[in-house]
């Protein structure tokens, strides 16, 4: 072998511990930036994939007059690409014994052939049995149902229960998960759709259209299509246009790659600034050799060739152990993914440009960081080199008489002493380290803060259990079946249903909710964060929430606008805003509401208030309620308790908290590593030195507190630094949460979080020590003779 | 045997150190030549320049005044990285203390510069360094790390492989200075032996310089020549 580069090899080979521990911080870097590639890679391509996959609907379309359109000719049309009746009937399921989930029960034209809108055969029948149904996956789970094929659920159909059997399972990734939505989807043939729901088949047509590629597009298309049908004589009374192609909780996948994305790229350059600054020490220890070598008459290159060869044998090493284990762990993180989201995990092999991305990461990242302290090291002069003052040079300008004035023992003092003696060193390892306790601490501050967001909206609305009724009904008819409940304070009913906002953008029958209130109602306390509550005043007054403001573009409040509720225009003025986690909603005065539109005080919603208040006393309170439904003739559309209800908001942010913080938590290790490795270059930098001080009597009790010292030192400065760091990253990451969560634009409120404080304060002590400790004791363990006869 | 009697020349090299108090003259208006074989020791207190005068002479250091020439050419004007070739293939350096790569055996310590400078055949390379060893006698020890050699030794390995390239000019700077005087007379018979082959030689030392074999002794005085 080349001699230059068996010195490379040996240099390696010479001190194992270092490049143990340079190889390892590699490692465990890259392992972290590669799974963050991999997992991005197949994430961010399966769920729109499983999603596209299922040929999902452009538009839905309602109507009770389709028998006058002709399904064959209507997808003949060249801007159809398919078309299919697929009716749907919101029922209610019981999931277990005395618990009731909404059902979405889908009535389906050809199990075995599906032009649009598909879902897969996962087990049991494909094609339900007459009288029986198939269930979506996610709904088996028993977070929210003990529901199997060969179940017979109850599922409430109108006034009355019957048993739907399941015989199969099946998988359609185009819904919503059933487990954050606390839904069942239900699939059934159109005649026993028929025979169960007692509606009539065929009220809603789901197309595709050809040579749509946005939203925008197909509204605009969908518009021309409702004219014609209206031509036709088919009146449309409800037109559903999803995001175009987008998963419903796409979102959800948004905030997790982002995440991922911008702690990836936090902890790349935690790991860039690890291996340039162990590579820069392993340099200046080698600046007597490289002035050697150049003596002996080796020239820049071949001196630079011996270094390279250094950082490219530690490049391939950890690239060996690290590029298996990301592909591994990236797909084990995306399975975790997958499963919250209920879709499949489709990529089987990574693409070609990703392999070659984490090969240039792994081999030549670390080549071009060390680049910078190489060629410093190259340069200098024979003469310095050998006089070994090139590299180290300037490093000792603090000035350190301040320090030793300060009342320490001489411990302290010399721990602060060699903390301050590498500058530049110390302070990448700070800036490091308080980056880790920043976004640890944010990470905490912003999960406290959705908890507290969730809490006050829970808090927001006093009521306990809200029954939604599916058609509207008179006063007394609500209410009879409810006299003989117990634990009732009291209960307020209210009205609400489909309005539209007359907007430019779409004058489809796009609705939006209603929600008719007493305008005095003690039930709801909301979050307003523009404006006031309504008021029982002329001109009529409405509030948005945020949802409403951002889906339907900048709304002033003071301003008038056109409300369309049920075929009347009215005037309104909008007061106020407010700020919940809800779909988009507009609230307006009951009296008003049922003078202009509901004048025979129909209502649609029961508000129980409880009158003892505990989570038992409500499910009891719940389950009550649900069986004098079951006994009554009302036609329920679903029944919830508020604490379900946050339940059911929490379960759409806990996967993205969840990650949160353990990705948090992850750049905290990874900022201990770096730690570890410059106490560990302190220590292997000082090995003569402290060959010294055993010399001149130090017990290796003294060097080892130096050196936990000094790690402590370290772990205090970035604490503080940290947390100073963690405010304003708080605060964008409570605006970006709350804009994600709210709407735009919309922050949340910043909550600190004292737990989180306490485990950042401990974690990052406890990191800190053991990152000092472990090289510490190697530093003990090295002999006087030893340490003194050390280059 | 005098071939040729400017054959390294120097004419009022001073060198200055910017110091806090102003301007330090490590060296002060030297002028010297050294002829071709000569065998030559500079002598002198610790700090009176003679590191300083060695370094300049190898251009491992730049003269801060005058000029610098060995074998005609300009030794003082060339940039490090002509210098570096130049000076694998015409100078062997041997330094007091910290010489050979720690990392590499004693055989591999001599392949090293021949790799570098790439004059001798790559054939010939493992027979001239072992030949070299044996000349200095420690070619038992060539497959051991420097670590692993008394200090003797270890300055042995240092001059044959100062020699690797068969420079024509050795330099030595206090090369027995850590020795004991039995191992020290070892090293001066070596460098006997090479001024016999016809190398010119020169050797910093601050010891008695009388029971040597040089054909001169120039000693160094505050960075002046002292006149004998
Ligand atoms: N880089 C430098 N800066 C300032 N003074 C220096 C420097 N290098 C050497 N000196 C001074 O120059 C003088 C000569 O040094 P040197 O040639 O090493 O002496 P010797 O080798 O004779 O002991 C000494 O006084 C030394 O302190
Ligand atoms: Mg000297």
């Amino acid at each position: 072998m080349n001699v230059s580069l068996k010195k490379s090899w040996n240099d390696l080979k010479i001190h194992p511990a270092r490049t143990i521990l340079l190889v390892f911080a590699l490692i465990i870097g890259f392992w972290g930036i590669g799974t963050i590639l991999v997992s991005y890679s197949i994430l961010n391509n399966d769920l729109n994939e499983n999603y596209t996959r299922t040929k999902p609907a452009h538009v839905v379309l309602k109507s009770d007059n389709f028998d006058k359109l002709n399904l064959s000719e209507f997808i003949s049309q060249s801007e159809i690409e398919s078309a299919e009746f697929r009716d749907l009937s919101m029922q209610r399921i019981e999931v277990y014994p005395g618990k009731w989930l909404p059902l979405w029960l889908f009535g389906v034209e050809d199990f075995n052939n599906f032009n649009l809108a598909k879902f897969y055969k996962e087990r049991g029948n494909k094609v339900p049995d007459s009288g029986t149904m198939l269930i979506e996956r996610d709904g088996q789970n028993v977070r929210i149902s003990n529901l199997k094929i060969g179940s017979k659920p109850n599922v409430r159909i109108g006034k009355k229960n019957i048993n739907i059997p399941v015989t199969g399972i099946v998988f359609d990734p185009s819904q919503a998960p059933a487990t954050q939505d606390a839904f069942i989807y239900g699939y059934t043939d159109k005649k026993t759709f028929q025979k169960i729901v007692g509606e009539s088949a065929n009220q809603r047509l789901i197309f595709r259209l050809n040579n749509v590629a946005s939203k925008l597009q197909i509204e605009e298309r969908t518009k021309k299509i409702i004219n014609d049908f209206q031509k036709k004589g088919i009146v449309i009374s409800e037109v559903v246009i999803p995001q175009y192609q987008e998963h419903p909780h796409q979102f959800q996948l948004n905030t997790l790659l982002m995440l991922n994305a911008a702690i990836g790229l936090l902890a790349f350059i935690m790991g860039a600034v690890l291996v340039s600054q162990l590579m820069s020490a392993i340099l200046s220890q080698q600046i007597r050799q490289i002035g050697i070598i150049k003596a002996i008459g080796a020239s820049k290159v071949q001196a630079l060739k011996i270094y390279l060869v250094m950082v490219l044998i530690f490049g391939l090493a950890s690239s060996i152990v690290a590029i298996p284990l990301s592909v591994i762990s990236g797909y084990g993180y995306a399975e975790f993914v997958a499963a919250n989201l209920n879709f499949n995990i489709i990529t089987t092999s990574l693409p070609i440009p990703l392999y070659l991305l984490l090969v240039i990461l792994g081999v030549f990242l670390p080549l071009l960081l060390s680049l910078p302290p190489i060629l410093k090291g190259i340069r200098v002069s024979v003469h310095d080199a050998i006089n070994d003052y090139g590299i180290s040079q300037n490093t000792q300008s603090v000035k350190i008489g301040v320090l030793s004035s300060l009342p320490f023992s001489s411990n302290i003092t010399l721990a602060l002493r060699n903390s301050f003696r590498r500058k530049k060193r110390l302070m990448v390892t700070v800036f490091t380290m308080s980056l880790g306790v920043a976004i640890f601490s944010a990470s905490f501050n912003v999960k406290r803060s959705l908890e507290v967001f969730l809490a006050n909206s829970r808090d927001s609305m006093k009521h306990d259990v809200q029954v939604v009724l599916k058609e509207q009904a008179p006063l007394k008819t609500a209410l009879e079946p409810f006299d003989n409940l117990n634990n009732i304070e009291r209960m307020e009913t209210w009205n609400g249903g489909k309005g539209r906002l007359q907007t430019d953008l779409i004058s489809t029958p796009n609705g939006i909710g209603i929600v008719a209130l007493p305008h005095n109602t003690d039930l709801v306390k909301w979050n307003l964060i523009a404006g006031r509550w309504l008021k029982p005043t002329v001109p009529i007054e409405i509030v948005m929430n945020q949802q409403a403001i951002e889906k339907f573009g900048k709304h002033t409040v003071g301003e008038f606008y056109p409300i369309k509720i049920k075929g009347k225009l009215i005037n309104t003025k909008l007061v106020g805003i407010i700020k919940e986690f809800d779909s988009p909603k507009i609230y307006i005065n009951k009296d008003q509401y049922d003078a202009l539109v509901n004048p025979k005080h129909l209502v649609n919603s029961l508000m129980f208030v409880a009158g003892t208040k505990d989570y038992n006393s409500i499910l009891e309170l719940k389950k009550e309620i649900e069986n004098a439904i079951a006994m009554s003739d009302l036609n329920i559309l679903y029944v919830m308790s508020q604490a379900e209800r946050a339940q059911i908001i929490y379960d759409h942010l806990n996967i993205i908290l969840i990650i949160l913080v353990f990705l948090a938590f992850l750049v905290l290790i990874v900022s201990a590593l770096g730690m570890a490795s410059a106490t560990g270059i302190n220590i292997i930098e000082r090995v003569r030195e402290i060959g010294v001080m055993r010399a001149i009597g130090a017990t290796p009790r003294i060097i080892y507190n130096i050196f936990v010292t000094e790690g402590m030192l370290i772990s205090g400065f970035s604490i503080t630094l940290g947390l100073l760091m963690a405010a304003p990253m708080s605060y964008l990451a409570s605006r970006f949460f709350g804009g994600l969560i709210l709407g735009d634009n919309t922050s949340l409120d910043l909550t600190l979080s004292l737990s989180g404080l306490a485990i950042t304060f401990f974690a990052t002590f406890i990191f800190g020590w053991i990152a000092s400790r472990v090289p510490a004791r190697k530093a003990i363990q090295v002999s006087t003779r030893e340490a003194l006869s050390y280059e | 045997m005098k071939i040729n009697n400017d054959f390294i020349q120097l004419i009022n090299v001073s060198k200055h150190y910017e110091i806090e108090a102003g301007q330090f003259k490590a060296l002060k208006n030297i002028s010297l030549n050294i002829a071709q074989g000569e065998y030559l020791a500079i002598s002198g207190k610790s700090g009176s320049g003679k590191s300083t005068l060695l370094n300049i002479l190898t251009g491992i250091d730049h003269p801060s005044q005058g000029e610098v020439s060995i074998n005609s050419r300009q030794i003082h004007s060339m940039d490090e990285s002509n210098l570096s070739g130049w000076r694998g293939a015409n100078i062997g350096i041997v330094f007091q203390f910290f010489q050979l790569i720690p990392t590499l055996s004693i055989l591999e310590n001599l392949l090293l510069p021949m790799e570098f400078v790439n004059i001798i055949p790559k054939k010939g390379r493992n027979t001239r360094a072992q030949s070299l060893l044996s000349d200095v006698g420690i070619l038992q020890h060539k497959d051991k790390l420097p670590a692993a050699l008394s200090g003797g030794e270890q300055q042995r390995a240092a001059i044959a492989r100062a020699m690797a390239n068969d420079p024509p000019i050795l330099v030595a700077d206090e090369p027995t200075g850590n020795l004991d005087s039995k191992t020290a007379l070892e090293v001066h018979t070596i460098f006997n032996k090479l001024v016999a082959m016809g190398k010119t030689i020169i050797v910093v030392t601050h010891e008695n310089v009388k029971n040597n074999k040089y054909d001169r002794v120039i000693t160094l005085h505050d960075g002046e020549i002292q006149k004998a």
